[in-house]
């Protein structure tokens, strides 16, 4: 058999394995085990203990847990009512007014979770009820909350960053910070759609509330103080550099304990539940990373992903056009597979590609950020449709149709930082230049 | 037939582009077909020599000294100052190379050739004019020997990753480290420090090796053809090693850096180290390394 | 917590196997709260001027052995994903026979991964492997709690395919692992 029918051969075992249920980790395991016993002479029992213990016992991936551990603890604080009530009063007087919490929520956020359905669980928690009471567009509502909640990969910290970190063994601290410019573009690009749309049809909102004194506004806003403190300590040790990404996560999560403390939110309860949630969920997401490390070898093994670099390399496409194909194909799997997955899934075989048509893996890292986002909003699996569909009782259908709107505008996103890669390399090549 | 062979360095790296050369001369005489799988993509630097030993691949290199802790002679190029630049380098690989040749035939292994790295120089952000400039200074530190070089010159050892010594220079976790001219151009020093300076400390060594049985199931003929490829490929790392540290010390200097040797009292002060250092190795390394260092004259 | 399987089997053996799951799900845990504690502590040094040396292989072995220790935990809560798109839509037979398979190929699987780790452990303890770092530990002492783990998600596989194949519910089937999920992506 040759290189092509063994890939093809492969690929048909992973998707009968996927489809057929088996756990995701393990289905990756398999095919690396498959994949070494069938095609090579590599013995396989060797070969799986040192590339899973090599790929496990992994510095980087100390930040993994405790940005989980942070998320787990934030969301069980009051976090969502204060995100309300001091960001409300200062929209009140654009086009689209309220709705404007739901992106500008999501964004801050966004800053302290590391994941994107737990963006919009916990600003949708606050924000929807409270919109749906004042007589808002409820697709619109449904929308922006989806859209948004994406926010939690694009700004740091970010696990699926921390994912594509390790499988791409790229610098953690260089991803987080590069996604800072495309996260602001992105909350820009959504504002400015619902400024539009309020402008256009101010019926989606309606009319102002009594605007608040200065003062009265600035004491709503009071109670994100600690929030914004728990953001800048974050985000500003990573970029100024007093702190490396894992370090800013242990502290993160002394932060986070200390603001559960603050708003009393803090018991023995809180703290062991958001513990153990955080091992099962780190410890399902590194043991996909293990199943993947495993089969990137594998696939090293075979010779798969070089011919196939060679393949494409030797068709010499114009890069726009090899980004514009990868950004379909990572569309219509994200419609089907998780992001963590979609990511580990492909690495090995796309990494090699997009290295040999020069793209800057950090720059990728980004790119790919964008479409695992989208894969959040589009169904039948979309983590973000399923959070909302269990906040609103609507069907997933029905919320993809609302997210519409938010995931064209991604897709604008993503050919600005195509045509414009600064916008996603310029933070980080600032970073050591100080 | 086709072989794997696995580095832990990129593709970049003068020690790869002689491997390339090496695979070439083989592929070019006889039919075996050797995969290189650069920048640890098959197995990490603590796994390449477990990874040979046990055919995951048949070839492999790594950096010797990092096995340092498994075996005292692993680490011998890595006492700072005992054989410091190329010559007093190429006379202690003679002297070890048996011993350690020993060591890897043990562990059904092959030596087929070792080729050292530049010479490591002290990067410093404030000048190191009197031997205690150190003191007090955090130094980055990668490994037992270079914590114990920082120790012993009254420095604070830091462990820093290498993807974040710019982070750690720019923010004053550290502000001196030891590595050589060629890993500051990779990691681009003069954005973040000031000072060079060109002790030639050490040159730590990587090592080409095969798996025994997989050799010796050759045929003769190839065994010959790798056998003379290696020898040329050692000959012409050792040039390539003496050419990068020229060139790369060159660039410190015309990126701005202050690139210069150190002063008399400060390089007397760095030898006693050394020798220090050297005694305690010999304090574990024993009768056998007492005889290494005697055979190189110190 | 998640307790497993049919009332019949729920014997002194169940409530090993019950217990041990928990218990290294908890050990999983205290090491994550060991990462926190070990960097907090690196940061806390740097500021007064110390090193701590081998922190940083320290923390690696820390993590690994996080992940590792919680699998079969993991495991039991549901929480390890999967695309269930098109099983969901079967009921009855054909559900129970996709159930199966799926703990079919997991117990291979995970069966030769745990056979890798010990075999992996054995060999470093048969050659005396001492780690590359600042701190001069023999590699097996930090590779077996990744094949410790291994070993446990696999008697945690035979455990759930035994009870499938008498007609019980799996454990991760009534876990709560749905919840987790959303937080994760
Ligand atoms: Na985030
Ligand atoms: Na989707």
């Amino acid at each position: 058999m040759d290189l092509i029918n063994i890939g093809l051969f492969l690929l048909l075992v992973l998707a009968i394995l996927l489809g057929t249920g088996v756990w995701i980790s393990v289905s990756l395991l398999a095919l690396g085990w498959i994949a070494i016993e069938v095609f090579t002479s590599v013995p396989t029992l060797k070969a799986v203990g040192s590339s899973v213990w090599g790929s496990s016992a992994s510095w980087t991936l100390a930040a993994l847990p405790l940005f989980i551990w942070m998320g787990e603890i934030l969301f069980r604080t009051k976090l969502s009512e204060n995100m309300f009530r001091g960001l409300a009063p200062w929209v009140g007087w654009l086009p689209g007014r309220l709705l404007h919490v739901n992106v500008l929520g999501c964004g801050v956020f966004a800053a302290v979770s590391g994941s994107s359905a737990a963006t919009v669980a916990t600003i949708g928690k606050m924000t929807l009820p409270e919109l749906r009471k004042r007589g808002y567009d409820e697709r619109l509502s449904i929308g922006s909350l989806a859209g948004s909640g994406t926010l939690g990969l694009l700004i740091p910290p970010s696990i699926i960053m921390i994912v594509y970190a390790v499988a791409a063994e790229v610098s953690l601290i260089r991803l987080f910070i590069a996604g800072v410019l495309p996260g602001l573009m992105l909350i820009a690009l959504f504002s400015g759609y619902l400024l539009i749309v309020g402008w256009l049809r101010p019926e989606v909102a309606p009319a102002r509330e009594a605007a608040m004194s200065l003062g009265q506004k600035l004491r709503a806003s009071l109670q994100l103080f600690p929030v914004l403190v728990l953001i800048a300590g974050v985000i500003g040790s990573i970029y100024f550099g007093i702190a490396t990404a894992t370090e800013a996560a242990a502290m993160g999560v002394i932060g986070a304990l200390l603001l559960a403390a603050l708003t009393g939110s803090l018991s023995w309860r809180t703290f062991s539940d958001s513990l153990m949630g955080a091992t099962r969920l780190s410890c399902m997401i590194a043991f996909i990373l293990a199943g993947a490390a495993f089969l990137t070898t594998a696939m090293a093994y075979t010779g798969i992903p070089q011919a196939l670099a060679a393949w494409v390399g030797a068709m010499d496409l114009n890069r726009y056009v090899l980004i514009a194909a990868l950004c379909l194909l990572y569309i219509i799997m994200g419609c089907f597979i998780d992001g963590i997955s979609l990511i580990v899934l492909t690495t090995s075989i796309v990494l090699p590609l997009v290295t040999a048509a020069g793209f800057d893996l950090i720059w990728f890292g980004i790119f790919i950020i964008f479409v695992v986002e989208m894969a959040q909003i589009t169904p039948p699996l979309g983590f973000n449709l399923f959070v909302i569909q269990g906040m609103t009782g609507q069907n997933i259908f029905t919320v993809a149709r609302a997210a519409i709107p938010f995931f064209c505008l991604m897709v604008v996103a993503v050919a600005l930082i195509t045509i414009f890669p600064e916008i996603a390399t310029w933070l980080p090549s600032t970073m050591t230049r100080r | 037939q086709s072989w794997n062979m696995a580095t832990p360095y990129p593709d970049t790296n003068f020690h790869t582009q002689n491997i390339k050369m090496f695979i070439e001369e083989i592929e070019a005489a006889t039919p075996l077909r050797i995969t290189l799988h650069t920048n640890a993509s098959l197995l990490r630097m603590p796994e390449i020599m477990r990874g040979v030993q046990t055919r995951q691949a048949q070839l492999g290199e790594i950096l010797l000294s990092a096995y340092g802790n498994d075996d005292p002679m692993f680490r011998v190029d890595s006492i700072p100052f005992l054989a410091p630049g190329f010559v007093n380098g190429i006379k202690l690989w003679h002297a070890s190379r048996e011993a350690i040749e020993q060591r890897f035939e043990d562990r059904g292994l092959i030596v087929l050739y070792s080729v050292p790295w530049p010479g490591q120089g002290i990067y410093t952000k404030e000048p190191m004019a009197t031997p205690d400039a150190l003191n007090g200074v955090s130094f980055r530190a990668y490994n037992a020997a270079t914590a114990r070089l920082a120790e012993l010159m009254g420095a604070i050892p830091t462990t820093v990753q290498a993807a974040e010594i710019p982070q750690a220079f720019a923010t004053g976790i550290v502000s001196a480290m030891i590595t050589s001219a060629a890993t500051g151009v990779d990691s681009q020093a003069w954005d973040f420090v000031q000072y060079y300076y060109n002790t030639r400390a050490m040159n730590t060594r990587n090592v080409v090796f095969v798996n025994a049985q997989a050799f010796n199931g050759l045929d003769a003929e190839t065994q010959q053809v790798i056998r003379e490829a290696a020898a040329r490929a050692e000959i012409r790392g050792w040039m390539m090693s003496a050419e990068a540290e020229e060139l790369t010390t060159s660039r410190l200097a015309e990126e701005g850096m202050t690139v210069a040797n150190a002063s008399p009292e400060v390089m007397e002060a760095l030898i006693a180290i050394g020798t220090q250092m050297a005694e305690e190795w010999v304090a574990e390394a024993g009768d056998e390394g007492r005889a290494l260092l005697e055979a190189i004259g110190r | 917590m998640t307790t497993a399987s049919s009332p019949r089997a729920r014997g002194p053996v169940r409530r090993v196997l019950d217990g041990l799951y928990l218990a290294s799900g908890i050990l999983g845990a205290c090491f994550i709260l060991g990462i926190a504690g070990l960097i907090t502590a690196k940061v806390v040094g740097r500021l007064l001027g110390r090193n701590i040396p081998g922190s940083d292989d320290l923390t690696a072995w820390f993590v690994a052995a996080s992940a590792f220790l919680a699998l079969a935990y993991t495991f039991r809560h549901g929480s390890h994903i999967r695309v269930t798109l098109l099983v969901q839509r079967f009921t009855g037979r054909w559900r129970r026979g996709f159930e199966l398979a799926s703990l079919v190929v997991a117990t291979l699987a995970v069966g030769g991964l745990a056979a890798g780790l010990v075999d992996l452990v054995l060999d470093s303890w048969r050659w005396n492997d001492i780690a590359q770092g600042l701190l001069r530990v023999p590699m097996w002492i930090p590779q077996s709690a990744t094949a410790l783990g291994a070993v446990i998600l696999f008697i945690a596989l035979v455990d759930d395919l035994v009870t499938t194949l008498r007609g019980g519910e799996a454990s991760y089937l009534k876990g709560d692992g749905a919840a987790d999920r959303f937080d994760g992506h």
